[in-house]
């Protein structure tokens, strides 16, 4: 019998024939030709163990389409099909997830990195997975099973923007600032989990849609949290390890751990590539890199494309600073910056659009940013001087002092609408839509970032009610982002709605939400009686209460009152709140007529 | 045996009940024989899906051969003692493919007693055989039997029965998954040095 010590080779092939994954076998046969006969046994023993399972399912009565029966290897319960890719971490695979009934990826770390490795890294999948925000990759769970690591997510379909970029080159400012501004938004909420993503570059972020599609309607996702670690106490200070060097801000690079504004840093470094093609350091070494960055040789955006926008480029070139103390403090302020290169010129009150119901999602920034190009256009870039090509102080230095830009404060992006219905129903409504009587009427509110909203109500008669927040029930400031709230909320596990008590004149809903509490607004709906207040509880319908349906009163109008002939409250309101720029207030308003009978 | 009034050495979970099952039927109780039954049928049924050759087909099917298999083995166990769940499968497996012979060979009287053993088969192969080839399927049990106990019931665990790293380790006492799967890796690789051994 053989007493040779084993051959590490083809004791990895006997690692994978029992784990079930694939083993190309003419890459095993070209590395060690002398062992061609010890392989060609392992690959007989390779196909017995796949024979094993292919009868052991044909006994459990799955037929040949169901993907169980086809899978190549189990991990857990999910069957894997088809290997998509491999990377420094591991493989992933697109597997059949039979408890979602449909597929998704699958990654599985490369080996068992050790027990503590695993617990550190599953801490941080499941925390990943708690983060639901549109433009972050559903994480559906993570676990071990025959002792690996994986994590399974949602299985997307469309383009990286690398292989946009490849495909159709530089992007245009506008659109790279509108991806700009949903990365912002998805790296808060991974930096909300006390996360940081640690990879942040073009080929980690995927635009939905066909592979391939140049059209820029697609879902931005960010995905590949390989690198993503905890920043929390006592978290490994091991994010220098991670990451894609040319991305790495210069303190991740010299050793530093990966922080939210190295996310920050990369985030830039995605932007500029995008306009651009290329990265602010170019370099073929790390060390080539690291020096580069030391004597502050770095490209200058506004030299690589002098017709983007001035606004746009201060916000990326902020991001870019070496100093992690003159970039932008977190993902928010980059989003701000990004919005304000974006944000439509203030509007009169006389000609705002009244109940503009915006979608949630991508398309209303985009509708959005489309009517603020046309008021920013290129001439503005054109007055700004070109500098040639500048050095950037070293980051032992302290930073240059900057011109004083005063880049308006951008609202919160916010999408909300008015509901009707009960239980079983629902419709948007919209500015002149008819209510009546009994009509259960809320508010689905949704933000990118954490806001105070306010809802307040004014009827013919120009008395004005607090509708939200109430105090004691419903919903409460500041609402999560990323999730869409149903106000005025809930009461135990009931929801709550308001409920139009009687006819007559016109119904108003103004919407306020902002990253802060709006003193004007605390101190106003201080002396306003709030609809939890009004007399009546329940719906009424003919008269009748009905059982088992909760209501708060509220929207009352006096049947035959003539319409306010002195201007509204809650417009003076909003003119106040549009005159201060610091309020940086997203308000809409819709009016619902409530005719008598 | 141990000695009623000392301590009980620590065993795996399924063994545990393994073993009280089987002392209980050896004790006459039919209601621990029906558990048994309950407990192996399903999982000896999924692993002999496939291994009845064609022509053996017509004398039982797989189900009934399993039955026929279980029963034979909780009938002949004697004193043996299994030190471990999987040491117990190893034990089923054997019998099942003795079973299998023998009603092969009481299908096929012509055979003349001395005749060399055709295997598994008359000459009509299993559907694993058909996939992998009979030559294979014997260099296979040959190169088992050359395999110390361990490394036997970690290639047979989860080879052909299928079972988690987890459950190998509970039926083989291993304190780990993961050492689970060093003893089915280091398992194979052995056997893959050692099938063509029975050759020479």
């Amino acid at each position: 019998m053989s007493t040779a010590p084993e051959d590490p080779r083809l004791r990895s092939i006997a690692e994978a024939i029992a784990d079930e994954t694939p083993v190309d076998w003419d890459d095993a046969l070209a590395e060690t030709p002398a062992a061609a006969g010890t392989l060609g046994r392992l690959r007989a023993l390779d196909a017995l163990a796949r024979a094993s399972r292919a009868a052991a399912g044909a006994e459990d009565g799955r037929g040949f389409d169901d993907p169980v029966a086809r899978a190549a290897f189990h991990w857990g319960p999910l069957a894997a099909l088809e290997r998509l890719g491999a990377g420094s971490f591991g493989e992933v695979w697109r597997a059949w997830d039979p408890a979602l009934r449909r597929e998704v990826a699958l990654k599985i770390r490369r080996d068992a990195a050790g027990a503590g490795s695993d617990r550190r890294w599953l801490e941080e999948a499941r925390r990943l997975a708690r983060v639901r925000h549109p433009n972050v990759l559903v994480v559906h769970g993570a676990d071990v099973h025959d002792g690996r690591a994986g994590l399974w997510t949602d299985l997307l379909s469309g383009s990286t923007l690398e292989e946009l970029l490849a495909a159709r080159g530089p992007f245009g400012a506008r659109e790279a600032a509108l991806v700009g501004v949903e990365l912002c938004g998805a790296l808060a909420a991974v930096h909300a989990t006390g996360l940081v993503h640690g990879d942040v570059k073009t080929s980690n972020v995927m635009r939905e849609g066909e592979p391939g599609a140049a059209d820029g309607s697609g879902r931005i996702v960010l995905m590949d949290f390989g690198s993503a670690h905890d920043t929390g106490p006592g978290a490994p200070g091991d994010g220098a390890s991670f990451g894609t060097p040319l991305a790495l801000a210069p303190e991740v690079l010299a050793g530093a751990p990966a922080t939210r504004v190295a996310d920050v840093y990369a985030l830039g470094v995605l932007l500029f590539r995008l306009v651009t093609g290329r990265y602010p350091v170019e370099a073929r070494t790390t060390s080539e890199l690291t020096d580069r960055l030391a004597r502050g040789e770095r490209a200058a955006l506004r030299t690589l494309r002098p017709d983007l926008p001035a606004a746009f480029v201060a916000a990326v070139e902020r991001a870019l600073e070496p100093s992690p103390e003159a970039r932008y403090p977190d993902a928010a302020s980059f989003e701000r910056a990004l919005s304000g290169a974006l944000a439509p010129a203030p509007r009169r009150a006389d000609g705002m659009p009244r109940g503009l119901a915006l979608a949630i999602g991508g398309l209303a920034v985009i509708a959005l940013a489309a009517l603020a190009w046309v008021a920013f256009g290129p001439d503005r870039a054109r007055d700004e001087a070109a500098p040639s090509s500048v050095a950037v102080p070293p980051t032992s230095s302290a930073p240059a002092p900057r011109a004083a830009t005063v880049v308006p404060a951008a609202p919160p992006q916010v999408a909300a609408v008015l509901v009707r219905g009960g239980e079983d129903t629902r419709e948007e409504l919209k500015d002149g839509d008819v209510v009546g009587p009994g009509d259960r009427i809320a508010l689905e509110l949704e933000a990118r970032e954490a806001v105070h909203a306010y809802v307040v109500s004014e009827d013919a008669k120009g008395e004005t009610f607090v509708l939200f927040p109430l105090g004691v029930r419903g919903a409460t400031n500041p609402l999560a982002p990323g999730i869409r709230h149903r106000l005025p909320g809930k009461a135990g596990p009931e929801a709550l709605d308001w409920v139009v008590t009687s006819a007559g004149g016109q119904e108003t809903f103004l919407v306020l939400a902002a990253r802060r509490p709006i003193e004007r607004v605390e101190s106003l709906i201080s002396t306003l009686p709030r609809a939890e207040e009004r007399a009546v509880r329940r719906p009424l319908r003919g008269g009748v209460a009905e059982s088992g349906t909760r209501g708060i009163g509220g929207v009352v109008a006096t049947p035959g009152a003539p319409a306010a002939a002195a201007p509204r409250g809650l417009h003076r309101l909003m003119e106040a709140l549009r005159s201060d720029p610091g309020a940086a207030v997203w308000m809409d308003l819709i009016v619902l007529e409530n005719p008598a009978p | 045996m141990t000695d009623a009034d000392s301590a009980p050495p620590a065993t795996p979970r399924g063994l545990e009940a393994t073993a009280a099952l089987l002392a209980l039927y050896r004790a006459g109780d039919e209601r621990a024989r029906d558990r048994l039954l309950a407990r192996y049928l399903p999982l000896l049924r999924r692993w002999a899906h496939g291994r009845l050759p064609a022509g053996a087909r017509s004398l039982a099917d797989t189900d009934d051969l399993v039955q026929i298999s279980l029963l034979r083995a909780l009938r002949h166990m004697g004193t043996f003692e299994p030190a471990h769940e999987g040491a117990f499968l190893v034990y089923l497996r054997r019998i099942f493919l003795n079973a299998m012979r023998d009603e092969i060979r009481r299908a096929h009287p012509e055979r003349r007693a001395g005749e060399p053993d055709q295997g598994l088969s008359d000459g009509k192969p299993s559907a694993l055989e058909q996939t992998i080839g009979r030559e294979t399927m014997e260099a296979y049990e040959a190169g088992l039997a050359l395999l110390d106990e361990g490394q036997r019931e970690a290639v047979v665990l989860r080879l052909e029965f299928g079972m988690k790293y987890e459950e190998i380790a509970e039926a083989t006492g291993k304190p780990s998954a993961n050492a689970a799967r060093m003893a089915v890796s280091r398992a194979i690789l052995r056997l893959a040095e050692v099938m063509d051994e029975h050759r020479t």
